[in-house]
């Protein structure tokens, strides 16, 4: 199919382009009350076609592009028709001049991974008898489960010579856990790893019966106030992510963000200086670009712009991938000694949001656990609304380290005098 | 005009019927949903001009549906030739209802198959495609240019559009259904700086129809300008509970997250939504009647004519006058529940599984003016431009965000502006506290709606202005 589509480029005299092969074969598990709902299997094979298109106007150079999207089965005459309206579509796209990546080849295949050959309908059902194998007392216990193993072949050829390709392998989904007395309620949980590892989704489960345990438990709202909190988890993605996407080309290079290599972005007080790296999960990035590990901040100084390519050359940087995991380092605090009297510690929100403009955080608690006088008192409901810059000074991080597929750093942050909104 | 048929589709089918009566010779039941879809997305902005085909919304795929001696099972793939029928049977028989029987199963009834057959569209006034790629993008470069020169303090404005033209076939043993539907929707985000802080405010139309959901935008733009400023000497809201007026697309908002997914059926089946115990009890003021419905007497981005299961669409009456009177419910949950499906079956892509999901879903009017509801209001809030918001079926707590809340003191807007804004709570205690509801609807139809945090289906939700007490943060 590659070679059908680069004749067509050819015919429509397309001399720059990229082409991202996706294969992806699926094996679906869904699970209500631990009977089966549904196996599912599907095999998707698409190609992503970006056509680039040179010209000028006034003296001034500029890079148009457009992308259409190709699926075995079309006819050449389908291939070429959607060809000639991505390549007709990008003349009108009046993007600035902009070097694509330098070229590469190179293949990295999955045989370091566990999960390589394994038949995914095995992997999905090793899975699911994991999480149904965990002993429960019929109070609590996992309502649904989901799980989708995905394995992806990704290709990316391009006229610049550029031709790598790369195997992923995943295994994903979401599980609800639910608890009856004294208070009927329930826990969700997302989860996303790239090894076979059934014990870590099983560690998973346990905690979030044991959440909804408390959250049956919680008989009221926290009082609203001002509140030392505890953020943990897969939260603290989503707090540190702030830095990343402030720091990031395609929000520096139209104004969004005024960040500079070297300045301080985080204010210096009673707090850890942060420290953070951007990791990389895949060996290439979308448009073939070998992915590294960079550190974007160190001790609170901005040190490395990251991001599209387009908008890398914009800034006079070298392209360097998109990237989807933080690691951020340090923790001198041990989490037990983080729950200091009136600390609220919050398990699960709905939604826990940054907004990346106005560095406005929060969200609605569904456990929160208010350790005060001595008794840990579990909570639900009410609102956390803070914003970064009033609390950047004085973050506090957990010696001890919490990793997924996203993120890997200190377990909890202790970020003092959020409001909460509550009874 | 109408959106005429699929060549694709219409080539395909016989392919399609022989792998169906393939499958109906060995199970119980066995359906095909296919689709073909042109889907399209232009963007001017600071960050440049974009003009892309997406396929995170649909594709051009095919879903096999089987029901085997217990359970059912899906197959799904991109293209089919008669080639790739016997690796399916095999795949269907041996990968998929064999390891199923390692489980204990889920009891599910063969779906409803009562005869049907039709071939529908819908219309549209302007065909983006006959439009051109040029002109749309001239729009939003003049949209954004005129937004850019109404004042200093602009950073930027964000001018989006597109569309999605997808064609559907669905067969069974007694239904043979094809669907062409054209929806299109544009979004307007005007940015200001003060700072390091960059605050933004947003305008969206949709339609059920093409390039004329780009048409009224630029009138929208000095209220935008207007708003987005004022936003820069926004204040913190100090938390508390006020008497609320929300505006329509809040109000939607509240419809879709803080009831809407709770009656969502298969999370009956799940044992996930308190829904459940409520049928035929109050939940709301007696001003309040909530609706779904996918069919065509709603000209929004969710109408359609048949599901992506093969039911035809409906309209739900789902509150009455405060009590609940039914959820919706997709095909394979309302066969476990034993009631009847609402056409509310939907996929991300034909690819993807079938879940129950929201179509159109609103309020219906009440009485009152928007003047007449702010100048009853002593002190309270004007909610405005919602951002997010996440359900909660099981346990009806809220989480939605709003932009910003206006100050009324005395029944009258002070000027005074609150930023942002978060609603919790406990969705019958908001919903019986509606004291008024206002006299026009307008529905939302330019975002997604995610069942957790994926499968995202385009949705519209709307209401008129309410008057309720909220819990703000």
């Amino acid at each position: 199919m590659i070679n059908r589509i680069i004749k067509a480029l050819n015919a429509e005299k397309a001399k720059i382009w990229q082409i991202n092969r996706t294969e992806t074969e699926r094996a679906e598990l869904y699970f209500i009350g631990g009977r089966l709902d549904i196996p599912r299997r599907a095999f998707i094979t698409e190609y992503k076609v970006t056509v680039y298109r040179d010209f000028e106007e006034d003296g001034k150079k500029f890079r148009g592009s457009s992308c259409c999207f190709i699926e075995d089965g079309l006819t050449d005459d389908e291939i070429a028709e959607k060809i000639r309206s991505a390549y007709y579509a990008a003349q009108f796209v009046r993007n600035p001049f902009y070097e694509l990546p330098s070229p590469v080849t190179g293949s990295k295949d999955d045989s370091d991974s566990d999960l390589c050959g394994r038949n995914l309908s095995d992997i999905a059902e090793a899975f699911a008898k994991a999480v149904l194998s965990i002993p429960t007392d019929g109070n609590a216990f996992v309502n649904s489960l989901e799980i989708f193993v995905t394995r992806k072949k990704n290709e990316v050829a391009a006229s610049t010579g550029t031709h790598v390709s790369f195997i992923e392998n995943r295994v994903s989904g979401e599980y609800v856990t639910q608890c009856k007395r004294p208070v009927d309620v329930e826990q969700y949980r997302l989860f996303d790893y790239n090894s076979f590892d059934t014990e870590a989704l099983k560690k998973s489960v346990r905690a979030a019966i044991r959440d909804a345990e408390l959250r049956a438990a919680a008989s009221a709202s926290p009082k609203k106030g001002t509140y030392n909190i505890l953020l943990t988890g897969e939260n603290l993605k989503t707090f540190f992510e702030y830095y990343a996407i402030r720091g990031n080309a395609s929000v520096i290079a139209p104004g969004y963000s005024t960040w500079k290599k070297g300045d301080t972005v985080q204010k210096s007080g009673s707090g850890e200086l942060l420290n953070i790296d951007l990791v990389a999960t895949e060996p290439y990035s979308s448009d073939g670009i070998p992915m590294k590990d960079t550190a974007i901040i160190r001790e609170g100084r901005f040190m490395q712009v990251t991001g599209p390519t387009r908008f890398m050359r914009y800034l006079g940087e070298e392209p360097s991938g998109t990237f989807s995991k933080l690691r951020v380092s340090g923790g001198t605090r041990k989490f037990e000694d983080m729950k200091k009297e009136g600390t609220l510690e919050t398990v699960s929100f709905s939604d826990f949001q940054m907004d990346f403009f106005t560095g406005n955080f929060g969200g609605e608690m569904r456990l929160a656990i208010l350790h005060a006088d001595g008794k840990e008192i579990p909570l639900t409901g009410g609102s956390v609304n803070g914003k970064i810059s009033a609390v950047e000074d004085k973050l506090v991080f957990s010696e001890e380290r919490y990793e997924d597929s996203e993120y890997s750093g200190p377990y909890a942050l202790l970020i003092p005098d959020v409001p909460v909104a509550g009874e | 005009m109408k959106v005429e048929s699929s060549k694709y589709l219409t080539d395909k089918k016989p392919v399609f019927r022989r792998l169906l009566e393939r499958m109906l010779a060995k199970y119980r039941y066995a359906s095909i949903i296919a689709s073909d879809v042109e889907c399209r997305n232009y963007s001017v902005s600071g960050r440049g001009t974009s003009v892309e085909e997406s396929n995170r919304f649909g594709k051009r795929a095919f879903t096999l549906r089987v029901f085997g001696d217990a359970g059912y099972a899906e197959y799904s793939a991109v293209t089919l030739s008669d080639e790739d029928i016997p690796v399916i049977e095999d795949t269907v028989e041996n990968e998929l209802l064999a390891r199923a029987r390692a489980f204990e199963q889920m009891n599910t009834p063969v779906p409803d198959d009562v005869p049907l057959s039709f071939v529908r569209s819908t219309d549209f006034i302007s065909d983006p495609h006959t439009l051109g790629d040029g002109e749309i993008v001239r729009r939003l470069t003049e949209i954004r240019e005129k937004g850019l020169s109404l004042d200093k303090r602009i950073l930027d404005v964000n001018c989006r559009f597109g569309y999605q033209k997808y064609h559907k076939l669905f067969l069974s043993r007694n239904r043979d259904l094809e669907q062409n539907v054209l929806y299109s929707d544009s979004a307007v985000v005007m940015m200001a700086r003060k700072g390091d802080e960059i605050k933004d405010s947003y305008k969206s139309f949709s339609c059920l129809g093409g390039a004329e959901a780009l048409d009224s935008i630029i009138g929208y733009l000095p209220s935008m300008c207007e708003t987005v400023t004022s936003l820069l000497d926004a204040e913190p809201l100090v938390p508390g509970e006020y008497e609320c007026i929300c505006t329509p697309d809040v109000t939607g908002m509240i419809v879709h997250e803080a009831f809407g997914h709770g009656v969502e059926m298969d999370m009956f089946v799940k044992d996930r939504a308190l829904a459940a115990d409520y049928v035929g009890k109050r939940v709301a003021s007696d001003l309040v009647t909530m609706k779904d419905g996918a069919c065509t007497d709603y000209t929004d981005v969710a109408t359609y004519f048949f599901d992506d299961e093969g039911t035809e669409a409906n309209d739900t009456l789902v509150i009455d006058r405060g009590i609940l009177v039914s959820g919706f419910a997709d095909a394979v949950s309302a066969g476990r529940l034993g009631v009847k499906p609402t056409g509310n079956g939907r996929r991300e892509s034909v690819d993807h599984k079938a879940y129950t999901r929201m179509t159109n879903t609103f309020f219906t009017a009440g009485t009152s003016t928007p003047e007449e509801m702010i100048a009853s209001v002593k002190y309270g809030l004007l909610l405005e431009e919602p951002t997010s918001g996440m359900e909660d079926p099981k346990n009806w707590g809220i989480q939605c965000m709003v932009s910003f809340a206006r100050e009324i003191r005395d029944g009258k807007l002070t000027g005074r502006i609150f930023s942002p804004i978060v609603l919790s709570g406990y969705v019958p205690d908001l919903l019986k506290s509606i004291t008024m509801v206002g006299n026009s609807v307008a529905h939302a139809g330019s975002g997604y709606c995610g069942k957790g945090h994926k499968e995202w289906v385009k949705v519209s939700d709307g209401g008129p202005c309410i008057k309720a007490t909220i819990r703000l943060g």
